[in-house]
């Protein structure tokens, strides 16, 4: 059967993943991580209107946090990736919904050695937001929140994960954030 | 490999060199989707489906234990219908090319979202009627098997019940291909037993 390249003929009951082009897949899933984001997002504005930044802030980080830890080991399983160095763990950054290969954050690795890389975010849409809407809770989500997620992304509990640069900004021209990654012996 | 990488000045054929399996071999840094073959982005696919779903458990897991059960769930639908009219619905959409305002486009759409119908986790036996009228019997959800595993009752009323998330997005999917669109529920949880089916919905183009 011929790939289907979108889905504007019949409907199909016994669909699956299968019956699209990789490009019609690709296109699906560049969606589903815009979907991902916005409903976090929604998520957070609804507490905050609801119960206030600083609950949001607490929520925010419980549930993430506790994705990062049932979710992201998915990744490195489904991948194949066996978790040995930082880059190994690096690989497992780049494969979620919220990811640095899709362009929604643009990342510059410095890669000092397979144990030791500097990752730079360069722009971040979320810190963009914040900057212009409220700018008070940049701290709690940049400094804590995104610390607390980024060590259970890696997967490895013995990559440290530390930063060297992070928010608030002087102008829109610096760097969003800038993450150090290095094996505990 | 070594040094500073600049994903987004690497040229666009050298990120797609190739049909990756999986992920086993070296660090990228300029790994793009588009890098791996499309068996290893349907497995993608199929772990990123359920993130979806674990990312909406974890949250109102994490809201009811603050605000309980019955906010947790009110939140949940509010963020549901906001994130899906806003982005999940016009961009699945535009991005699948789906046209049409029948009912059948209504299950297209429905094929198509991240926590949508798919093997393993949602699934069900479509009666077709017509274009414009479906029934479709939910013969598992791994969302009410976790409640009735973990929950209370109340997570069930608020996930399936009258006026639940399910009620409100499964109208709202409706109403965003045609406003003539209406849906009801034939069946709903509490199940009697776990061979039981989940839910049955109808969905059909009014006059």
């Amino acid at each position: 059967m011929k790939e289907l390249v979108d889905y504007s003929g019949p409907f199909r009951p016994d669909l699956t993943f299968e019956d699209f082009s990789k490009e019609f897949l690709l296109k699906l899933m560049r969606v589903w991580q815009y979907a991902w984001l916005h409903m976090a997002a929604a998520w957070f504005d609804l507490v905050k209107e609801r119960y206030g930044s600083q609950e949001a802030c607490e929520l925010d980080r419980m549930a993430w946090v506790r994705v990062g830890e049932k979710v992201n080991p998915r990744y490195a399983r489904i991948a194949n990736i066996e978790l040995n160095t930082v880059l190994d763990s690096m690989k497992c950054l780049q494969l979620p919904l919220d990811n640095t290969t899709g362009g929604i954050f643009p990342v510059e690795y410095d890669i000092r050695d397979e144990n030791h890389v500097i990752v730079t975010i360069k722009r971040c849409p979320a810190l963009e937001d914040m900057e212009k809407n409220s700018p008070e809770l940049i701290e709690p989500r940049c400094c804590v929140t995104t610390m607390e997620v980024n060590k259970r992304y890696v997967v490895n509990p013995r990559v440290k994960v530390g930063a060297l640069k992070l928010p608030p900004r002087s102008s829109p021209a610096e760097i969003a954030c800038q993450w150090e990654y290095t094996l505990e012996p | 490999m070594l040094g500073t990488r600049n994903v987004q000045c690497i040229p666009k054929e050298a990120r797609q060199m190739g049909d990756l399996q999986d992920y086993s071999g070296e660090f990228r840094p300029e790994t793009r989707l588009e890098g791996f073959s499309k068996e290893a982005l349907i497995r993608l696919l199929d772990a990123y489906k359920k993130c979806f779903v674990g990312i909406a458990g974890t949250y109102h897991t994490v809201n009811a234990e603050r605000m309980g059960v019955e906010e947790a769930w009110k939140v949940d639908a509010d963020v549901y219908l906001r994130q899906q009219m806003q982005f999940e619905l016009p961009l699945v959409t535009k991005a699948m090319n789906i046209q049409g305002d029948d009912v059948l486009t209504v299950l297209k759409i429905f094929q198509m979202l991240p926590d949508g119908l798919r093997e393993g986790q949602y699934e069900c036996l479509w009666d077709i009627k017509s274009n414009n009228h479906a029934i479709l019997t939910f013969t598992k959800c791994q969302t009410l098997f976790y409640h009735e595993r973990h929950g209370n009752p109340k997570d069930i009323e608020g996930l399936c019940g009258p006026g639940s998330i399910e009620d409100l997005c499964f109208t709202a999917y409706g109403k965003w291909v045609n406003p003539k669109i209406t849906c009801r529920a034939l069946k709903l949880p509490p199940r009697k037993s776990k061979d039981d089916i989940c839910c049955v919905w109808e969905w059909k183009l009014g006059e």
